[in-house]
């Protein structure tokens, strides 16, 4: 079986360092997410994976079978970038058709390939459109469909899915999926916990260093508390007073407060007893993968 | 090879979609011809066989600056992510800018030969 490994790889643009330190191994077939805050370094980790930028320390190679290599790259990974890779003055149709005729694609199935990608991308109606007149959520579909129409081993896939719509985001996965039953691997940037908790494994970036790799309910076992929230809050202080109560950082999301707690139980029975009057509802739940992220950045 | 003149032929279409690029296209052989017929001691000298040097030298200009132009849009990444990077696009913009420069030349040419 093939693995993509990375080796003490670092990255230097400028005078600092974007990425340090990374070691760990992407097996074949699998969903591989890369997640991070924006500028952890997601991107330039995947432009290293894919060949379009090489490392200033470490390798990048492909195990396999005949050996490590490194010249892989480019033959057999395609990547969807985050800024779109198309030609702004063609339409969606023409990039396809464009890009799938410089990948070694048999000329006999090019147009049902085409029509697929665009129908599974949601990409139908504007398939005439010049992609300089589409939106970037459309941008985006487009991008990925160029990435997917290469017929690699390896996609990637930075920072797009996210900005897809939710009918569309939801078939590109059924497709994921498909396509890694066939052994083809797939690595996604992503600054989303929603996408990041579809992925088999992720490694986790922070300030250009990896803090995690591994299956996404490792991560979240790693952090045990639960988060209490506290919603319809008619007292502006109410955020001063748990902050000095039970001594914790407290953020605002969504206009409630959220603080992450060791006792739940006794710590839900204390704010009704203290604030309750101020306060209008209170629940516990369990932390989600932007907790976690937050927890990492946090320590 | 054939990745190149995959490129050439979507790159001259998207010149020919690209209103800046086909005024200026336009714009160049009837510059040159305009000044030589203007100008009848050039038309009548050697200066004359300059001006071909000089279209080709404003085409190449224009093929350079749609590659600055495609770097910044990320068209450029888009084709090193593919196996037509490196030698096709270089080869792909040659053939362009060859091309171009022979249609301006030839449009210059007819233009100075109605002209006198």
């Amino acid at each position: 079986m093939n693995s993509i490994a990375l080796d003490d790889v670092g990255k230097r643009i400028g005078h600092s360092w974007a990425l340090r330190e990374i070691t760990f191994e992407i097996n074949q077939g699998e969903n591989f997410g890369v997640f991070g805050r924006a500028g952890s370094g997601k991107s330039t980790l995947l432009r290293l994976i894919s060949g379009l930028d090489h490392p200033t320390t470490g390798t990048v190679v492909l195990h396999s079978s005949g050996g490590d290599d490194s010249s892989w790259l480019d033959a057999q990974t395609s990547m969807a970038l985050q800024t779109p890779g198309l030609a702004p003055e063609l339409t969606v149709a023409e990039n396809l058709k464009m890009f799938a005729s410089l990948w070694p694609i048999p000329r006999k199935g090019r147009v049902s390939r085409i029509a697929m990608y665009l129908e599974l991308l949601g990409l139908v109606n504007v398939r005439n459109k010049q992609v300089r007149d589409l939106s970037p959520g459309m941008k985006a579909a487009a991008e990925v469909a160029r990435a997917l129409i290469s017929n690699t081993d390896i996609i990637v896939i930075d920072g797009l899915i996210e900005q897809l719509d939710r009918p569309t985001r939801r078939r590109l996965w059924e497709y994921i999926l498909a396509r890694r039953r066939q052994n083809t691997t797939f690595i996604i940037g992503t600054a989303s916990a929603d996408e990041a908790a579809l992925c088999d494994r992720l490694a986790v970036l922070s300030d250009g260093r990896l803090v995690f790799v591994g299956k996404p309910d490792d991560l979240m076992n790693a952090v045990q508390n639960e988060i209490l929230v506290v919603e319809s809050i008619h007292n502006p202080l109410i955020k001063s007073k748990l902050r000095d109560r039970f001594g914790t950082a407290v953020t605002e999301r969504s206009g409630a407060l959220e603080f992450r707690t060791n006792h739940p139980d006794a710590d839900v029975a204390h704010v009704l007893a203290e604030i309750g009057s101020d306060v209008g509802c209170v629940y516990l739940r369990q932390p989600t993968l932007d907790d976690v992220l937050d927890r990492i950045e946090g320590d | 090879m054939a990745r190149a003149v995959i490129i050439a032929y979507w790159e001259l279409i998207r010149i020919r979609r690209c209103k800046h690029s086909m005024s200026f296209l336009m714009l160049v052989p009837f510059l040159c011809a305009g000044i030589c017929i203007l100008l009848p001691q050039i038309h009548s000298s050697p200066t004359i066989k300059l001006f071909p040097a000089l279209i080709v030298f404003l085409t190449f200009g224009l093929i350079h600056v749609k590659s600055i132009y495609d770097r910044s849009s990320g068209f450029a990444a888009g084709l090193d992510s593919t196996p037509a990077a490196g030698v096709s696009v270089v080869s792909a913009k040659f053939l362009c800018g060859l091309l171009l420069s022979v249609i301006q030349i030839a449009v210059f040419r007819v233009i100075i030969l109605i002209a006198s």
